[in-house]
């Protein structure tokens, strides 16, 4: 890691007084809480605004992979990951295929977790205990990925003055916090203010980025001496690897638990189609502009290992800041945007387990505990998870990229549950539990086994292949178990 | 516009973002894009409308469960 701090003091002061409000944030959140519910804490009373809404899907969905990832792979496949804007897209495309129908029986049947929901369509607990499980192992991949960057963001940030482990430590403690003093309330209003920072982030990069080299169109030159492969189009293999990848992330994304949550907690249906609706059009603000920064990287650092490239967003903003004098706010808002995104994912998932382990699993143990009893657990648990979390990010070791296919490729799994089942009345609990047990046994051992067993058979993704499995079965239990008529 | 069409449209268009057509030859350059990501972009930005569109006028129907309807 660079010894060389990108932000001064001053800019470490900023930051420590945005952690700051985060926790004034919190605080506000608590004195706001209406009773002491899992209702109230998990999902904001079923309260949640336009604005807040939009804004905290914008910040959860957006998570600092989009900043850093994003634009890291960008800068190696070049506009080959333009994918990454339609895949955003297909989210909510994916969300039209249940979104609708699952807000209508939420609203109905007062669901707080996907458990909820599992459990009053099939009535099966087996089933139920299946989707809770996988959705927090998926989850804490998620966190854990996460947290890891937020550790790297630190230290580089500061120059290796705040180490990896202490950054982590810091910023879990300020995040644990305001969530348990406010629960979904207080973890939405930061999201509001933290999905303002990645906005605001993103277009004053792009805008800099487009002033200072001239954008694409200026820099064909550059970009052809660099990587002439670059203006070809994709392979036969690419293709299928393009849309296997906006199967995979479509689909996965669209499963998060802590964004169904978000359907839950709109005020009303017509909060959250109007949330949808401008969340449509937020990968053209977002996702393209970081495709375009690594691309416009490629050309301004041509020879960077895959390491470096991971980096390529900051090197700009170094390159930039030593060009254009006054300009070095601009690495400070890419920090705490780069970092506001991250705290509002792991905030979110963190919520989200916590409720999946205390509403579909603890309740189920001790279903005679008061709802001031299941908040108080869920609040422990949260910074008992929080630290196991920040204990494995410091310990463990693998890099982001991988570590999020893992989760989707799971969370793919929990589809047919989800989709089919809101939308086919007549599928049984045993057909969707047996598809979505091979299912993630297919994940699992491509994923895990290793040579000679590709992850990606024929370029496809594990999870992909795993899900069609998980089809098929559903497909043909359902019709073997199905009385004759 | 019926629930299927509605479905079958939004699983079409990101099938049609990859850029299945374009060959080994098609490396044209059109506003600093090839042509083969700028016809990838604008399927994904048609995909935007007609998902806004769905959201604003077929919220309703795609809300509605058959048991309503019998």
């Amino acid at each position: 890691m660079s010894s060389e701090a990108l932000i001064d003091g001053g800019g470490l002061v900023v930051m420590s007084l945005y952690f700051l409000s985060l926790i004034g944030i919190g605080l506000a959140g608590r004195f706001a809480s209406r009773e002491e519910s899992l209702s109230d804490f998990y999902l904001s009373g079923r309260s949640m605004g336009l604005t807040v809404l939009f804004l905290t899907l914008y910040a959860t969905q957006y998570s600092g992979n989009t900043l850093i990832g994003f634009a890291g792979r960008a800068y190696r496949e070049g506009f080959l990951f333009l994918m990454s804007v339609t895949f955003m897209m297909a989210v909510i495309g994916v969300y039209l295929l249940y979104a609708p129908k699952l807000r209508r029986l939420a609203e109905r049947f007062e669901f707080i977790t996907i458990g909820d929901y599992v459990q009053h369509r099939y009535s099966n607990s087996g089933l139920t205990i299946v989707v809770t499980i996988l959705a927090i192992v998926a989850l804490g991949n998620y966190v854990l990925t996460n947290l890891k960057a937020i550790g790297l963001i630190v230290e580089a940030a500061t120059g290796g003055v705040v180490s990896f482990a202490t950054g982590i430590i810091a910023l879990c403690a300020i995040m644990v916090l305001y969530e348990t003093l406010g629960g979904l309330r207080s973890v939405a209003w930061t999201d509001a203010l933290q999905g303002i920072l990645l906005l605001l982030g993103c277009f004053a990069i792009f805008a800099a980025i487009e002033f200072h080299y001239g954008g694409l169109r200026s820099l064909g030159d550059q970009l052809s001496a660099a990587r002439p492969d670059l203006w070809l189009p994709p392979s036969s293999a690419q293709k299928w690897g393009w849309l296997s990848t906006l199967l995979l992330l479509g689909i996965g994304i669209a499963m998060y638990p802590h964004a169904i949550q978000r359907i839950y907690a709109a005020r009303s249906t017509d909060t959250l189609r109007r949330s949808l609706q401008i969340m449509v059009f937020m990968p053209l603000v977002t996702t393209l502009f970081m495709v375009i920064i690594g691309i416009v990287g490629l050309s301004q650092f041509p020879d960077l290992d895959r390491a470096g490239s991971e980096n390529i967003t900051l090197l700009i903003l170094t390159d930039l800041a030593n060009n254009i004098p006054g300009i070095e706010i601009l690495i400070l808002l890419f920090i705490c945007a780069a970092l506001a995104a991250i705290m509002s994912t792991v905030d979110s998932a963190l919520l989200a387990i916590s409720s999946l382990f205390t509403q579909d699993i603890y309740r189920r143990l001790r279903p005679d505990s008061s709802q001031q009893q299941l908040t108080r657990f869920g609040k422990i648990l949260s910074w008992a998870i929080m630290a196991a979390m920040a204990y494995l990010a410091i310990q463990a070791d693998a890099t982001i990229w991988r570590l999020i296919v893992i989760k989707l490729e799971l969370l793919c799994q929990i589809a047919p549950a989800i989709i089919l089942g809101v939308n086919v009345r007549r599928l049984n609990a045993a057909a969707v539990l047996s598809g979505l047990l091979a299912g993630t046994a297919l994940t699992l051992f491509l994923m895990l086994a290793g040579d000679p067993i590709p992850s990606k058979p024929l370029g496809i993704h594990a999870g992909i292949w795993a899900l069609l499995l998980n089809l098929a079965i559903v497909f043909l239990v359902d019709r073997l178990r199905r009385p004759a008529e | 516009m019926t629930k299927s069409r509605i479905y079958l449209s939004i699983a079409l268009l990101p099938l049609l973002s990859v850029p299945w057509f374009f060959g080994p030859s098609s490396s044209a350059v059109v506003l600093g894009f090839p042509i083969w990501a700028l016809y990838s972009l604008a399927i994904t930005l048609l995909f935007s409308l007609l998902l806004c569109w769905i959201l604003q006028r077929y919220w309703s129907l795609l809300a509605e469960d058959e048991s309503d309807v019998e």
